[in-house]
This record gives C-alpha cells, structure tokens and sequence, in this order.
C-alpha cells in the first residue's frame, strides 16, 4: 500500500485558476520522497491537500482522488488526518508557543492524549534525533535550532506519514546533515517521508524518489544526476566587465556578538564604486549581518567601518540622506511596501513621475500598478519592493536574496534590468544570493565568507567553484 | 550544545556519510532493520486512541453523562460552514471560536500588550486617566483589527482576558478593571449591533475598551489615593476628570478608526480571509 | 515577565497570584500606619524564606528609585512626613505585589491552569500572547528599520508615517496568526472538548499552603492591627 496517493487532483483556491492542474502522485512508505520546484509552483499547495489543511483549513476546489494512509481524506476532519500525518511546515519561528523546548515537543502528545510517561520518553526521543537540549529556553534558539524543534515537535507525535515543507530554509550545511540522517532513519524503520526543497544539491545525496512540480503539473524524476544539471540554467552575464575604480566603504576586523553566538569575527573587506560585488557563504554565515553592518541598519561590535562616497554622510548615523545614497532591499519585501498601490510604492521615491514610468516599464510592472502591493505573490512582491528602491538612485545598492520567488523568465528579466541600470547608473551593488542561476550575472567580484571571516576572494570563476565545485 | 547519551548512541549506525550516499542509504537500511535498539523504539509505540471521553481516565461516569447532555445542548443549534444559527434560523448571537481566531486574537492581544509596555509603569502613576491615556492608541487600534477579522460576540473579551491575566500580576487593579469593562463592553454590543457584522460595531467597542475601565480607575483612586496630590486636581474639580476621559475617548476614537482603515485595506489586499 | 526574575521553585501559581492581590490590597489599605511598613518589610522576608532571594534583592533597586520619585513629589508639594511615609508604603507594596509574578515561569501558570482544566483555547491564547509579544516587538523593530531604508520613518509625516509602520505590521499580523494556527491545528489541538493530557502538571504542596497561609495570617494581623 503507498502512504499517499493522488490521482488526477485539482485544486484551485479562487475559481478557475487551478494551481494545480491533473496532479499524480504517489509516495511509499519506508522512503524519501523529494517534491522539487520553484516556489510558487505548487508545491506547498500540494503537500497541504496531503496533510488535510486544505481543505480543512484553507478553503478552495478540489478535485480527484487523494488516499492518505489507505484512507480517503475527503470528509475527515482536520483533527482525525493530524494523527495520520505529521506536517512540519514553513517559518518555523512563527510556530513555537512554549517557553521550554520541551514543553513544544510534547505540546502534539498532549493534544493526542498520550499518557505522561509515554510523553516523557518521546520528547527525550525525539529531541536526542534533533539534537536539542531539552530544558533550553525556546527564545534563545537560533534559526536552525528554532527548525530543528519544530521538527522534533511533529515526529514526536509518532505519524508514519511525515511532510517536511522547505525544512533546510534554516540550516547550515551541518543541520542539514543531522536533519537529513534522523529522516534516513526514520524512512530506514518504514515511515514515509516527504520533503519539499527547492536547493537540490543539499538533499539529492539523502533521498530516495525524486518529483517535479511544475506549473502545476508533477512528474517523476528518472534519472537524479542528469536532473540536478538541467535544473541549473545558468543566466549569462550582459554587462560589460569591470574596470575598477575607488574605493567607497572599507571594512577592517569587523566583529559582531549576538548574545554568546560570535556572528562575525573579523572581516576585511573593500567595496570599489561601480562593481558588483558578490557575498557567498552557507546559511548562518552572517552574510545577511555583514549587509546589515554595511547598510548602517546595525552597529559592528568591533573593526572599523568607513565609507567615501559623501563626506557629509558622516561616520556612524544612518540618515535619511544615508539612505537616499545607499538603497536597501531587504530579504522579506512585506516590510517595505505599504503604499496602496504598486505605482504609488513606485513613485514614493522615484523623483519624478516619469522616472517611476520608467522604472515600471523596465521592471514590467504596469500590469501590476493599481493592484494593492501586499496583495501580489511573493515573487511580484520582491520585484516591487526592488523597484521601488531602485526608483530613489541610490549610488549603492544592497540586495539580500533578491531572486526568490522568481521563475526562470523573471529571473531573467530581473537580472536584465538589475545589469542595465547598473550600467547606466554606474551604480554599486552588492548582492547575497543562494540562487545558482543568477550569481555569475550579478557579479564582477565575489567573497565567500566562512566562520564569521572573508576566508576567499576571486572573480566569477569562485562562483562557479562554490556552487558546483565543492557540492 | 549539550551531547545527549541517547544520540551518541544512536549516531553510531550513522557515521557512514562521507563515503557517498550509496553507502549512506544501504547503510542506514541496515542498521535499522538490525537490531539496534535506540530512542526511535519510543516513536514506534502505537499511539492510544481514545473516545471522546476518554481523557485521562479522571471522570467517572456521572461526569461523563453531564458532559453527553451539555455536549447535546451545545450541538443542539443547527452550524453550517461554522456559522451558528438559532432555532428561528437566524444567525445566532454567540458564534462558536476556531483555533483560527483564537489564535488571531492571541496575536493581537500580543501586539497590544508589547506597543503598550510601559503600561505596568504608568499604571501605578496615580494621574487620573493617565494610563488609559498613554495605551489608547495601541488598545484600540489593535482590538480593533482583530474584531474586523473576527466578528464573534465575545472577541474583545477574549482579548482582554489574555492580556489581562499578565496585566494581574504587573497592576493587579488594572486587569480587574479591564476584563469587567470587556464584559460590559461585549453587552452594550449584543444590545445594540447584535454582534459585530458592522463596521460600526466594530468600531464602536474597539473604541471603548480603554475608556471603559474609567470609571473603575475613578472609583479606585477615591479608595486609595485619596490624599495623593496627582489625584486631588481632578477629585477637586470633577470638570478634570471630564476634560481628561473626553481626552482619553478621543484618542481611542482615533485609533479605532485607524483599525478600521487597515482592516479595510488589508481586507481588499486579500490577506484577511474570513 | 524575565528569566533573570524567575524563582527556582516558586510556589503554586494560582496562590502566587492571590497572595499578589493580597498584598496589593493590604498594603494599600495600611499605607498611613506605620504598622503597615513593617508588614511590607515582613513579606519581604517571607519571600526570601521560600526561595524568592533573587528577585527579591532585584526588586530592591527598583522600588527604591519608584518610592524615592513618588515620596520626592509628594514631600515637595505636601511637606508631610506621614503623607511621604505613605507615599513609599504605597509604592512598596505595589512592587512586592509584583514578585510572585515576575518570578514564575509562565509555563508553569499555563500548566497549572490546563491542570485545573480552564479551556485549552485560553491556555494555548496565553502562550501565544506570552511568546509572540517579543517576537512581534521586533517585527515592529524591523519595520521601523524598512521604514527608514524607504525614507518613511519621519514623524513630520503622520499619514506615511503610519501607513509605513501599520500596513505591513497588519500584513504581518495576519501572516504570523495564520502559519501558527495552521501549526497548531496540523499538532492535533482542536478546540472544544477532545481529550487531552497535561504533560509535568503543577501539583500544590504543603509548602505552598504554608506560604499562603502564613501570608493570609499576616495580613488579617496587620488590618486589625491598624483599624481596630
């Protein structure tokens, strides 16, 4: 008997835009399935249906046969599929309740009535698998360990049937390992497992079946290698290459502690004006705290930080005229949209109106202008929130992961428009990615920082070393 | 981070992963089809399903069948897509809550007690209307967005009861007064509006839920602080207690109103789903 | 509510908050005698006693300082020691209140409350209060950051100003709630009445009726003390 079963599933949440459209797919018991794709493709939606949010919770159309655990989920209640499946899903700090680690893992026995002592033992199991302490406090968790929790707090509850959606968003190359090893083990003992990632080449070596989901249709992969390489569809570079120029910020020995955790250790690191300057490293590496040191957002602990592009900018305060210079898109566009329109976001820096036609002529946003900006997808929401920062010229510009969300042919398009304007603005920019396909175009000059320390420098050829060398 | 006995022991079956993943996954199939035994046996353990009245065993019968009868009673009214409505079939006053807006409601409350942290501080500053004057803002804006969403008599006490049982501890006379105000509150709705379908229901007990506990505040200074020289201005001259509750009003006015707006506008960006 | 605070062992929390009321209200009542100093001063002690020492030299700074401003304020308008002396009494007991509070770990009042079988709803909506106020104080922190990036952090303007910082904490709000209800439906919790079992329930001992006993007898002694 497969654990789950689809056949021929549609599902739509408003009327007639199926996200997914004639869906079969099967998963067995004592294996790791791999759902991949692009987000926005399905994939959460897929693994929804499975696990009963949809359409306990999340209303919408759905069509076809889905047989989870031999039985029809159609009609089973929410409550009744969770003892069936166990779902660890995204954003795993949004989903911690309790003050103690242990309490959170034992928070699902609880809800399914187990006796005490049988919680006691499963929370020691299920936190040894994970590699948790469980008398430490949940707040002074990092981003891993935060994942690493509320997995151990779903395979407490014992389901044979377990989904994990994008359970690596959070971890280093180590937390990987620990995670991937305690599913080995736990498809090694007949459970099924299914996991949606779209980085590849962390998960490929651990699994065992592989499906793409793609534009709403999903299919079995064959061979795991030959699509591992036509997943990376590498964009070429359009720009011109660098011819160098003067330094605008220089960072020497920069040090930052958060609590005990020492983020950065001691970079060294000179930006030159009108380069594209690449940040590589694993997740957790303060990639992320380097941009924020530069964009002035946070103050280093130690080192020193200097800039040359405007003596009036001054040393250490992030002005408002700082940020006229320096333009900053953060990770998640939900926090710097507000404006009710796109075209409103547009023009609420742009320093005239035909400057904002512009810009929404390149980055193909007229489509979108009257709609309201946090109404869009994630992907149209990260090209509006660049856009708009674009639109105020900063001299340099910050992008942290600016490619999620997007499709290949956006992706395109936005690495296109990115190039041109950096041509024609003569702009600095620098850029931390974990996206393969877009990191030789977006860079003139790359770093890869490791142990809180810029540990190699080189040009577009320790791009390709880093993403398809080493792994 | 502290090694654990149990995960020493359980790596010793996993240390085969460099050696490519071949060997990882024959590897891994071996040592848990042997005879390893490590923590994931406690995992294997069939879960005890129970009835619905099963608990811990902790009720005996007599208890039971007075759950059955007002398990009946309360299943008696005719639900459909989570709507409850009464024997005339109308929609019924008291909506039944989803862990939806429980949780909702939970993360407003944690928003309105975080913007107002100075609160346990001010609170003990014996100014008449002082506090209500400082949280307006937040306790209206907040409660407000989360009546727009959930629109079920009993929203704003559920509101004010999670964030008063940590207001009892900080400024015990403070959540005293704001979980009576939240039952008073919840009453002038079911007289008025009938619940919350209208904006203006809304509104209007967003609105109150800081003024409300004014009175109380009044009535607990007279006890206490009697010859507390913040106090005697407006004890003097009631025409300060006046001027500062139309103040304290006027802000949470505005503030409800600003929950409406955004509601309003986070409702037509498609992200409040009912 | 700060782990710095937290007592070891704290008594039962459902007496811990009615000896918070207790004392609020006893000290208010007393604050003109000076009899009601040395009650305050006895729960100091009494605290101590059944393991409160840290928080309650923590406590100490503060109440100083509180009671200083407000005896400071009314000695200058009032010129009256008694009314000064009250003035700190006051203050005082309003800080003494606060330590069993400040001292217990939040689970440990959630559990006793499942144990006591209050409505899961209530006790999930109280840990999620407790645990979310932090986490949304930063995503205020954070929007405040992108407000500035954006050049909307201005005061000056009231209408950007707060649509920069409502909007997408609102956005957020709804967000937030929405992943941690899915979270927690997809753990088995439901409401209404499934079963369901408390794990390491708070049990009260002898210790804590001691605590509360002692304390209740203290302040029926102080009130008679002063008023009849």
């Amino acid at each position: 008997m497969n654990a789950v079963e689809m056949k021929n599933v549609r599902f739509a949440y408003t009327k007639d835009t199926w996200v997914l459209d004639g869906v079969d797919f099967t998963a067995e018991y004592g294996k790791i399935t791999l759902l991949s794709g692009m987000s926005g493709d399905g994939k959460s939606t897929l693994l929804s249906i499975i696990c009963g949010i949809i359409p306990n919770m999340t209303p919408g159309t759905l069509e076809g046969d889905v047989t989870v655990a031999g039985r029809d989920v159609r009609g089973m209640k929410a409550g009744e599929i969770s003892r069936l499946v166990g779902c660890v899903l995204q954003n795993a700090e949004l989903q911690i309740v309790q003050s103690v680690v242990e309490d959170e893992v034992a928070f699902g026995c609880e809800n399914l009535a187990m006796p005490q002592e049988m919680i006691e033992k499963r929370v020691k199991a299920a936190c040894a698998m994970m590699e948790l302490d469980p008398s430490l406090k949940t707040r002074t968790l990092s981003g891993g360990q935060k994942q690493r929790l509320i997995t151990a707090a779903t395979l407490a509850m014992g389901q044979k049937i377990v989904i994990l959606d994008e359970p690596l968003a959070n971890l280093d190359k180590e937390g990987t390992h620990t995670l991937m090893t305690a599913l080995r083990r736990l498809a090694g003992r007949g459970y099924c497992v299914i996991v949606s990632e779209h980085r590849l080449d962390m998960v490929l070596p651990y699994v065992d079946e592989v499906w793409n989901i793609c534009r709403g249709v999903v299919r079995k992969v064959e061979d795991k290698q030959a699509y591992l390489h036509s997943q990376a569809e590498i964009i070429s570079d359009g720009c011109a290459p660098y011819n160098g120029g003067r330094p605008v910020l220089t960072l020497s020995g920069v040090t930052k502690k958060f609590g005990r955790r020492e983020i950065l250790t001691g970079v060294d690191l000179t930006v030159y004006e009108g380069e594209r300057l690449l940040i590589l490293g694993q997740n957790g590496c303060g990639k992320t705290t380097l941009m924020r040191i530069i964009a002035r957002l946070e103050k280093a602990d130690g080192g020193k930080t200097e800039q040359f592009i405007d003596k009036k900018l001054g040393k250490r305060r992030a002005c408002r005229r700082w940020f006229r210079e320096v333009g900053v898109v953060y990770q998640n566009p939900n926090y710097q949209l507000f404006m009710p329109t796109v075209r409103r976001e547009i023009e609420f820096g742009a320093e005239s109106k035909e400057y904002a036609d512009e810009i929404m002529d390149m980055f193909d946003l007229h489509s979108l202008a009257s709609r309201h900006p946090q109404s869009l997808s994630e992907g149209q929401k990260r090209r509006v929130s660049i856009a708009a920062v674009v639109a105020s010229r900063p001299k340099i510009l910050l992008l942290d992961e600016p490619t999620v969300g997007q499709d290949y042919a956006g992706l395109q398009r936005l690495t296109d428009v990115l190039g041109k304007i950096h041509e024609r603005d003569n702009n600095t920019m620098i850029t931390v990615t974990h996206d393969l396909r877009p990191a030789r175009a977006l860079c003139d000059r790359a770093v890869l920082i490791e142990g809180g320390k810029v540990v190699k420098e080189g040009g577009k050829e320790l791009v390709k070393e880093y993403f398809t060398g080493e792994e | 981070m502290r090694e654990n006995n149990n995960f020493d022991k359980m790596n010793d079956g996993a240390d085969g992963k460099d050696e490519g993943k071949e060997t990882l996954l024959s590897e891994e199939k071996n040592s848990a089809a042997g005879a390893e035994k490590d923590c994931l046996d406690w995992l294997d353990e069939e879960i005890p399903v129970q009835s619905e009245n099963g608990g811990q065993g902790r009720e005996n019968s007599a208890k039971t069948a007075g759950r059955d009868k007002k398990r009946k009673r309360r299943e008696n009214p005719d639900i459909r897509d989570g709507v409850r409505y009464n024997k005339k079939g109308e929609v019924a006053i008291f909506q039944p809550f989803t862990v939806k807006d429980i949780v909702f409601l939970a993360i407003i409350g944690a928003a309105a007690l975080i913007t107002s942290a100075v609160m346990p501080l001010v609170a003990q500053v014996p100014i008449f209307g002082l506090p209500q004057l400082v949280t307006g803002l937040q306790m209206s804006v907040f409660p407000t967005i989360g009546l727009m969403k959930v629109r079920k008599t009993g929203s704003v006490f559920i509101v004010s009861l999670l964030v008063s049982v940590l207001e009892l501890f900080m400024a015990p006379a403070m959540g005293v007064t704001s979980l009576i105000s939240a039952i008073i509150i919840e009453a002038i709705n079911i007289l008025t509006f009938k619940g919350y379908r209208k904006d203006i229901a809304c509104f209007v007990s967003g609105m109150l839920i800081n003024p409300m506990t004014l009175p109380f505040y009044y009535l607990y200074c007279m006890a206490f602080e009697t010859d507390s020289i913040f106090f005697k201005a407006a004890g003097d001259s009631p025409w300060v207690a006046v001027g500062i509750s139309v103040a304290v009003i006027a802000v949470c006015a505005l503030g409800a109103g600003l929950g409406i707006l955004i509601s309003r506008e986070i409702r037509k960006a498609g992200l409040m789903k009912k | 509510m700060t782990d710095t605070f937290h007592a070891k062992n704290p008594v039962y929390p459902l007496f811990g908050f009615f000896a918070a009321l207790l004392i609020f209200a006893a000290g208010l009542a007393t604050a003109k005698h000076t009899e009601g100093m040395w009650y305050l001063l006895g729960v100091w002690v009494w605290f101590l006693l059944f393991g409160y020492w840290r928080s309650c030299l923590v406590i100490i700074p503060f109440a100083a300082v509180f009671s200083g401003i407000f005896a400071g304020i009314t000695y200058l308008s009032s010129h009256e020691t008694a009314a000064t002396l009250a003035a700190v009494s006051r203050s005082a007991a309003v800080c003494l209140a606060v330590l069993p509070g400040l001292s217990l770990p939040a689970v440990k009042l959630t559990r006793n409350l499942s144990g006591l079988h209050v409505p899961r709803s209530i006790t999930l909506g109280m840990m999620i209060v407790l645990s979310f106020a932090p986490l949304l104080g930063r995503e205020i922190k954070r929007i405040r950051e992108a407000m500035r990036t954006r050049g909307a952090g201005s005061l000056l303007n009231p209408k950007v100003f707060y649509r920069a910082l409502l909007v997408p904490f609102a956005a957020r709000i709804v967000n937030i709630s929405d992943t941690l209800s899915l979270s927690v439906e997809t753990r088995g919790f439901c409401t209404g009445k499934a079963p369901y079992t408390v794990y390491h329930p708070v049990k009260c001992t002898a210790r804590d009726v001691i605590f509360l006993l002692g304390l209740v007898a203290g302040s029926v002694a102080v009130i008679v003390f002063c008023f009849i």
